[in-house]
């Protein structure tokens, strides 16, 4: 806890401390480096962005409310995550399930057609090494690949042992890197 | 004394750890560093794992109008208000006082109503001079007259 020598930013433990005392600027900070990942992954579970929104404004607003109360037994990003997965479960086990293969992975209107085209070719490489795989475990390995979580925290957040995890992202990645082979040989070398 | 790391390795260590060196445990990263230096096989491989990385990383969400949702929020709900306006915990000091006061009451009714503590007024004093005199003046009597 406190703040980290070599940078001089304060720690999640400090930002904590913080907003138990009603820091706003702290609290703004924890979202600067949290509450991107927290949208992605309740739209990640939900397949719905208006709906992660949601969900991660509510969870936030818990750290806020709560953060006095918080005691720094764990990460407080983990803590933030399991938030948010028990929010983002709450709302699917309310609303009709939707299998995972069925949420499509968002578009960007802006992207360069050729890259979404390829990018496209890796989401379907993507499933096919997943296919088969219980949701939790592609969920984790999709955290990890698409939207950028830690093994650590992805394995925390899904209850997936890391060790379990590790061997799931060596088999997507070497088939992600087989289809992008397929798909663009001239570019491979 | 340990080997130093081949490109094989390495190989197997992107795909379990991905291409962001800062993530690797750090003796591992330091060895692949090392490899990195002297092996251009092992600089495309990690070239290699940081397009695929790339292509594969979905962008961040833009989550600026979000966040100033939250914060409006927040601020509604008046954490900073109430830890400043409430500087203290009222139940730990008012309610010994109060039960103290009411103790207080209790005795003194008590006291009057049996008879423990009586009228200065009424009370007769005896021969004593002196409080015969102070009692006609609290009462306003005279005996002079």
């Amino acid at each position: 806890m406190g703040i980290s020598p070599a940078t001089s930013v304060p720690d999640d433990d400090l930002l904590m401390a913080r907003i138990a005392g009603g820091d706003e600027a702290a609290f703004a900070l924890l979202m600067d480096r949290h509450l991107s990942r927290a949208v992605a992954l309740a739209q990640r579970v939900t397949g719905s962005r208006a709906i992660a929104d949601e969900i991660a404004q509510e969870a936030f607003l818990r750290v806020w409310t709560r953060a006095a109360a918080w005691q720094p037994t764990a990460r407080v990003s983990t803590w933030l995550w399991r938030i948010v997965m028990n929010l983002a479960l709450d709302h699917m086990r309310k609303a009709r399930p939707t299998p995972l293969d069925d949420i499509p992975e968002p578009v960007d209107p802006g992207e360069d057609p050729e890259m979404a085209t390829e990018r496209a070719a890796l989401a379907r490489a993507l499933d096919a090494a997943l296919g088969g795989l219980p949701e939790r475990q592609s969920r984790a390995v999709r955290l990890c690949l698409v939207d950028g979580f830690s093994q650590a925290e992805a394995a925390a957040v899904l209850e997936v042992s890391e060790g379990a995890l590790e061997s799931l992202l060596v088999r997507a990645r070497r088939a992600l890197r087989a289809s992008l082979a397929d798909y663009a040989p001239a570019e491979a070398g | 004394m340990t080997r130093p790391m081949t490109d094989k390795h390495f190989a197997e260590l992107l795909d379990r750890l991905g291409p962001d060196l800062e993530t690797w445990p750090p003796v591992l990263a330091i060895e692949a560093r090392g490899l990195l230096a002297t092996s251009s096989a092992a600089r495309i491989l990690l070239a290699e794992a940081q397009r695929l990385d790339t292509l594969v990383r979905r962008p961040a969400p833009d989550v600026a109008d979000l966040k100033a949702r939250i914060l409006a929020a927040a601020r509604a709900t008046g954490q900073t208000i109430r830890d400043t306006v409430v500087p203290f915990r009222p139940r730990r000091f008012l309610a010994p006082a109060a039960f103290a006061l009411a103790a207080s009451l209790l005795i003194g009714v008590f006291a009057g109503w049996s008879g423990l503590i009586g009228d200065p007024l009424t009370t007769y004093a005896g021969d004593d001079a002196a409080s015969l005199e102070l009692q006609a003046l609290t009462a306003g009597d005279s005996y002079d007259s």
